[in-house]
């Protein structure tokens, strides 16, 4: 048994699982709403195309690869279907496996193969550096100041997307370019400190348990902010305790909160419906 | 007047068997190797198991707290373990064993490298720019390790110098009689030729005498592609190769693939103590690979 406050270590796993969390399960709320929940794997993708090109150029990567998910963020906020056949999430899911086989084409012809790569890739929050925590919470601090300020906007435009109301976005709408541009800055920066599916979990689990609670967008991101923070807070304290990589421990208690409130939602309906 | 010194160290070693020197190595040989030479002494650790590959390891809290208490560290060294290795050391804040620290071993010391890439050969798919790391599959390579090991415990524990140095030569001369037996039994193989899927095995391959033709990867971490694994199977077929050396972390469909194809055999080889539950030790990591090659070319 490890007490784990006494940790440095465990403390700043804690810190940046809590900043990731709370910045991550808000715009997850928007992901969710907008019904683009493999953004995130797509913009992942994408700045790992952009690490790959990197080692492929032989040059910087960190930053071919902030220069990368930029300029796809720029290009997927043009994404809007009129079709109602077809939903956004199928382009965003073409653009994530054409990324990942290119990454994998540049790979195949790179001096160094994969090592340079899996480095920059595979995080954990367990061996994050304090000049990474600082990074992180200045720029998700930033981030998250835009949207609170501008919350009306954002907002609007998420509904828009909800409601189908494609017409009134126009070809190119300066927050929704805002919107991707925040959700790639974030998710490049999350990626490198914790890991590709840790993240995508921060951004998709909280908000749809807190669907099953609340209908109301107030409660729901509270509720969302809530789960991310008490999945980090157990997920770290199950992973100190049984000792196991953090990353899956934080996806296996964010599972679990999610499928507690799926049950305690199917007991509510059926006691309603009664 | 020496002998006295030593005599009443030994009378006073379960004494003070609580001063043990606590050790974290990255892989499980270093850590045989390490308690071969440092006895009743060290109290040691491997972070990598035997059978996971020592390129990628999930940092566990475990980890991070053994390598702070630890009063030494030791690691393959090279490149195999960047991608975790700076990441934990800086996470146990640990002064010690930080990288020039008074803990702080690199098994590669002395080490006569193979595969040194040129600027020439760096473009055609070295991952490992300082030599390959594989440097342990060589039992002549383990003398050098023991050595190294040996002259830190020495000088962080002097009052026990005269047992490490002990232990080093019971050590080197198990290895240079193992060695020969070794060596005869795979004699009459000099020169086969065989195939492999990960280059790992440069150093044992120079010890034994075999002859690794090319690779199920392409590239060293890139995946068997189809046109190399079709590559292999046509050199496997015009040089009359039926042996393919896998490792315990890799899948064996592709050699699967290649041997159905070929008539040849695949043979998984341990890469490390550990790869197994009879690979206890150093000894027996050679012992299981030695025998695995004679009963599949038999």
């Amino acid at each position: 048994m490890i007490d784990m406050f006494t940790q440095e270590f465990i403390l700043n796993a804690l810190m940046i699982s809590v900043i990731m969390g709370l910045l991550l399960s808000y715009l997850g709320v928007h992901v969710v709403g907008r019904g683009i929940v493999f953004v995130d794997l797509a913009l992942g993708q994408i700045s790992m195309l952009g690490v790959a090109f990197g080692n492929f150029i032989e040059k910087d990567q960190t930053l071919i690869s902030i220069i990368f998910t930029m300029v796809g963020a720029f290009l997927l906020s043009f994404i809007k279907i009129k079709d109602k056949r077809l939903k956004q999430e199928a382009i965003i899911g073409i653009v994530y496996a054409v990324a990942s086989a290119v990454t994998v084409l540049l790979i195949s012809k790179s001096p160094h193969g994969e090592s340079d790569i899996s480095e920059v890739l595979f995080g954990s929050v367990f061996t994050v550096t304090y000049e990474q925590i600082v990074t992180m919470a200045v720029t998700f601090g930033i981030i998250g100041f835009v949207h609170v300020i501008f919350r009306k906007k954002f907002f609007e435009l998420t509904e828009k997307f909800e409601n189908h109301q494609i017409e009134e976005i126009g070809v190119f709408n300066l927050w929704n370019f805002l919107f991707y541009l925040s959700i790639g800055l974030a998710i490049v920066l999350a990626v490198r400190s914790a890991g590709v599916i840790p993240v995508f979990s921060y951004l998709i689990i909280p908000p749809v348990a807190a669907i099953l609670v609340s209908r109301k967008m107030k409660p729901m991101i509270i509720i969302s902010i809530l789960i991310a923070l008490l999945g980090s807070f157990f997920g770290l304290f199950f992973a100190t305790q049984y000792d196991f990589p953090a990353g899956s421990s934080v996806v296996a208690i964010l599972g679990a909160i999610f499928v507690l409130l799926a049950f305690v939602r199917w007991g509510v309906n059926l006691i309603s419906s009664k | 007047m020496k002998k006295y010194v030593s005599l009443l160290l030994l009378l006073f070693a379960p004494l003070c068997t609580h001063a043990q020197l606590k050790i974290v190595t990255t892989i499980p040989d270093l850590k045989s190797i390490a308690e071969y030479i440092g006895g009743d002494r060290v109290n040691v650790f491997s972070i990598a198991t035997g059978y996971q590959n020592p390129h990628f390891v999930d940092p566990k809290p475990s980890y991070i707290l053994k390598l702070s208490k630890a009063d030494i560290f030791i690691t393959v060294g090279l490149d195999l373990e960047t991608g975790w290795v700076p990441a934990l050391l800086n996470s146990a804040r640990n002064q010690r064993i930080q990288k020039g620290g008074d803990g702080y071993v690199d098994a590669s010391t002395n080490i006569p490298l193979l595969q040194i890439p040129t600027s020439v050969n760096r473009g055609e798919g070295d991952i490992h720019i300082y030599g390959n790391p594989h440097y342990w599959l060589d039992p002549l390579n383990g003398k050098i390790i023991a050595q190294t090991i040996a002259a830190t415990l020495s000088r962080l524990d002097p009052g026990h110098q005269v047992q490490f140095r002990a232990n080093l030569k019971i050590f080197t001369e198990k290895i240079d009689a193992k060695i020969k037996e070794w060596e005869g039994k795979l004699t009459r193989f000099k020169n086969t030729k065989v195939i492999a899927y990960h280059n790992e095995w440069p150093y044992f391959e120079h010890r034994f005498g075999l002859t690794i033709v090319d690779f199920l990867e392409p590239k060293p971490g890139i995946p068997p592609t189809a046109s190399q694994l079709t590559k292999i199977i046509s050199i496997m077929k015009s040089e009359q190769i039926s042996i393919i050396i896998n490792s315990p972390y890799f899948m064996s469909e592709s050699a699967d693939l290649v041997a159905r194809n070929t008539g040849g055999k695949v043979v998984t080889l341990a890469t490390s103590v550990g790869a197994t539950e009879t690979i206890k030790s150093y000894f027996d990591l050679f012992d299981y690979n030695v025998d695995q090659i004679l009963t599949a070319i038999q």
